[in-house]
């Protein structure tokens, strides 16, 4: 009787995943278009843009929420299991939740590595690289600054490593992406022009951020960053560092006050009451105030905000 | 001629594991073509990426960061590399090889309403040998200080096949090698392979390290039936993902089953008789594990397993025999041998309320069969339990750095047969845990746990247990990302 279950219960489940697998290999149709994963829905826009009718996008995180933090429901594992390529923002924005999800997704395809594996920072020139790391400064990111995705001229870069990725998983349909690609880069250089008037009368003017995520935003158009309400990336501020920081922004003339929609409002608020500096908060993705519904309209929507 | 057919149906068992494991890679040619390329491929990056800026270390409050001067379509000038003639650099170095390295620190500091031997004495009425303490980790286990474990863990890919994954488990007298295993990289059908040491995914906090669960302690039922390392074994285990759109992993583990509780191996002799060890693999744990988000914010996983293994016991057959104080008390079972079938039923519910704050109900079952006979010196009796309990857990992270949360432990059924006569034991005893967390950081940790404990009995008196303790956890060095 013991042995008998016994015997059963080594069997049965073996048998089941023998089936269930012989029948998965057979059933991928060959006419389906790519299954791309990336991290944060403004990859996913980006390969939209790329890949159009070709792919078939889901991003893991939310557009809202903090790109550090994402909670690894095992749902993501279910989406990257299917991909045949994954897109990440990199430069160790990712490192806090996607690894074990990776590990899990049992999808040779995507591991890094891999064809299907593509890693944006790569192609961006990341700024504030610490040449030496340590928790005492913080959560640093060792590589530089990830948040990369604020400054609009670094946009068009990324579609073309898309395209390039998008080439190499597919050839027979490489000239789409390219045109694809170009097409892009007309409508993008176009809003530039416009986005560029504006943020250019900003220049030289003294700025407060919450957390180190608009650095790419502040470097390319020449405002001066004073400091940050956070004392060190990922360290909540104490009431004695949000009161030095009224009174520094204060003495600095600093005139903007910017926050990410996920950074937490109390002490940026309380500065900005405190000082009379206008508080902005801006979208730092798409989908994360409801006007940002794809890549343009998220600089729209940042542009109009911060020439308010 | 038992154990010779459960070594031939273990043998087959195996066999079949790792034939479908070569049979797979066999067949597979994408495989063989992304091996292939990965080989040929050695810098991966699309794009070189251009030699950095001179390097600004991470300006401090006071300083104010300058503009640079970047017009719109210029990208900023290459620096030479200077890297490639610093004569200090080895030609022969590979610190860019050491892999991802971490520890983690956990310290207590806190008081019990028992001394410290009146503690290790307690007895548990699910235990088999009634013993409370025993075998495993226990952590806070004095009055006053406590330094309750460094954890000290390497992982690294060892090459495109093979992720390798060592986790040592050091307390102030102990070295131990909690878990060494790797898992398979690029197995085609969704498949994976992990073998060596390491935590089984019997149920949902199995696997998990202690520095993850919620609460201080293992869940009783987890510590009673398993002992404080739960299961953590040496073997084999195979797990595929379903091709379905929600998360659905089935997976099946061939174990030593050398546990200190519920499955062994350990031979015995008791007067004339002897029994030998088993040398083979003797535990086998089938589980099935699915999630669905039923809405954007609320996440449900649910999961069923399944061990069964033989069972030995070497306790003493006085101990067996000693008059018991209180009728519900628990009993040693001295020396036994038999078998055990565990089966776990696990639940939990995530509600995401934003980026720093959550509500998270998590709940598991555990049912324990164990069947064979007890040894002393007159001979041997049949003896049989069936044995049950649950804890459910509700965990509120209110803020950022807040945490605070309830939990239940509870044994719900505690039968034994000997000779087939039902003897029960106490049952519907809790115990209480609560506790609030705050974390400086990401990386640091305070709680501040209150536990009440209905469980135990010394001489046979259920004897409540409460304590009190601070604990501190601690990790440097890699970045650790965690499981749902």
């Amino acid at each position: 009787m013991q042995l008998k279950l016994f015997k059963a219960a080594l069997w049965s489940p073996l048998l089941a995943l023998a089936l269930l697998s012989a029948s998965s290999a057979f059933c991928a149709p060959a006419w389906a278009k790519v299954e791309v994963v990336t991290t944060y829905p403004y990859i996913a826009e980006l390969v939209k843009e790329v890949g159009k009718d070709k792919v078939q996008v889901s991003a893991l995180a939310r557009g809202d929420w903090d790109p550090h933090f994402v909670v690894a429901r095992p749902s993501l594992i279910a989406k990257l299991r299917k991909a045949e390529l994954l897109v990440i923002n990199g430069a160790q924005l990712e490192i806090g939740w996607l690894p074990p999800l990776l590990r899990q997704a049992n999808n040779a395809k995507v591991q890094p590595g891999q064809p299907g594996f593509l890693e944006l920072s790569n192609s961006v020139q990341l700024i504030q690289k610490p040449q030496n790391v340590s928790r005492a400064q913080g959560d640093v990111h060792p590589q530089g600054n990830p948040h990369f995705i604020t400054d609009p001229h670094l946009v068009p870069p990324l579609a073309k490593s898309v395209a390039e990725k998008l080439c190499q998983l597919e050839p027979g349909d490489c000239s789409d992406f390219r045109s694809n690609q170009a097409q892009f880069n007309q409508r993008w250089q176009a809003k530039l022009q416009g986005w560029d008037a504006q943020l250019k009368k900003l220049k030289g003017k003294k700025v407060l951020e919450y957390h180190r995520l608009h650095d790419y935003l502040i470097q390319r158009y020449g405002l001066i960053l004073v400091g940050t309400v956070e004392p060190l990336p990922g360290i909540p501020p104490s009431p004695a560092h949000t009161a030095e920081t009224v009174t520094r922004a204060k003495k600095a003339g600093v005139s903007l006050n910017l926050r990410g929609v996920y950074n937490p409002e109390p002490p940026s608020r309380f500065v900005s009451e405190k000082s009379g500096i206008p508080l902005i908060t801006l979208p730092h993705d798409v989908g994360a105030v409801p006007e940002a519904k794809d890549l343009f309209s998220l600089f729209d929507t940042l542009v109009s905000r911060l020439s308010r | 001629m038992r154990p010779i057919q459960r070594r031939f149906s273990l043998g087959l068992g195996i066999w079949l594991c790792l034939s479908l494991g070569l049979c797979s890679l066999w067949a597979s040619p994408s495989l063989a073509q992304s091996l292939a390329q990965s080989l040929n491929q050695s810098s991966p990056s699309p794009v070189p990426t251009e030699s950095q800026e001179p390097q600004e270390p991470e300006s401090t409050e006071e300083e104010v960061i300058t503009p640079t001067e970047v017009s719109a379509s210029e990208a900023p000038p290459p620096v030479d590399d200077t890297t490639q003639s610093n004569p200090f650099n080895s030609p022969f170095s590979q610190q860019n090889f050491v892999p991802d390295i971490s520890l983690i620190l956990d310290l207590s500091g806190g008081l019990r309403n028992l001394s410290n031997g009146g503690f290790e004495a307690l007895q548990s009425p699910l235990k088999l040998q009634g013993l409370s303490s025993g075998h495993g980790h226990s952590l806070n286990a004095h009055n006053g200080f406590n330094l309750n474990y460094a954890e000290l863990t390497l992982q690294a890919p060892a090459d495109p096949f093979f992720d390798v994954f060592a986790t040592f488990h050091l307390s102030p007298s102990e070295f131990e090698i909690e878990e060494a295993y790797f898992a398979s990289r690029g197995l085609p059908g969704n498949f994976q392979v992990k073998a060596g040491k390491f935590l089984s995914h019997f149920g949902r906090i199995n696997n998990q390290h202690a520095h993850f669960w919620n609460f201080n302690q293992l869940p009783m039922v987890y510590a009673d039936f398993l002992g404080g390392e739960a299961l953590n074994e040496i073997g084999a285990q195979i797990s595929w993902l379903a091709p379905t759109d929600f998360f659905l992993n089935l997976g099946l583990e061939v174990l030593q089953g050398s546990n200190a509780e519920s499955f062994g191996t350990a031979g015995f002799s008791v007067g004339d008789q002897q029994l030998k060890a088993v040398e083979l693999p003797n535990l086998a744990v089938a589980y099935a594990k699915t999630s669905v988000d039923l809405t954007d914010d609320l996440v449900l996983l649910g999961g069923l397993s399944y061990a069964q293994g033989g069972t030995r016991q070497s306790g003493s057959a006085e101990a067996a025999t000693d008059a018991h104080v209180h009728q519900l008390a628990p009993t040693p079972i001295g020396a036994f041998a038999g078998g055990s079938r565990l089966l776990g039923a696990d639940l939990s519910l995530r509600w995401l309320i934003d980026s720093y704050r959550e509500l998270s109900w998590q709940s598991e079952f555990l049912h324990r069969s164990l069947d064979g006979s007890r040894y002393d010196a007159t001979g041997r009796v049949p003896l049989a339990k069936e044995q049950s309990g649950l804890y459910s857990e509700l965990v509120w992270r209110f803020d950022w750095q807040w945490r605070t949360g309830l939990r239940l432990d509870l044994v719900t059924r505690n039968d034994s047969w000997e000779n087939a006569q039902l003897k029960p034991g106490a049952t519907l005893l809790p115990r209480y845990t609560a506790m609030l967390e705050y974390h400086p950081s990401e990386f640091s940790r305070l709680r501040l746990e209150y536990n009440y404990d209905l469980t135990r009995f010394a001489d046979g008196v259920q004897t409540p247990v409460q304590s009190v303790f601070l604990n501190l956890n601690l990790a440097m060095g890699a970045h650790g990302a965690h499981q749902f």
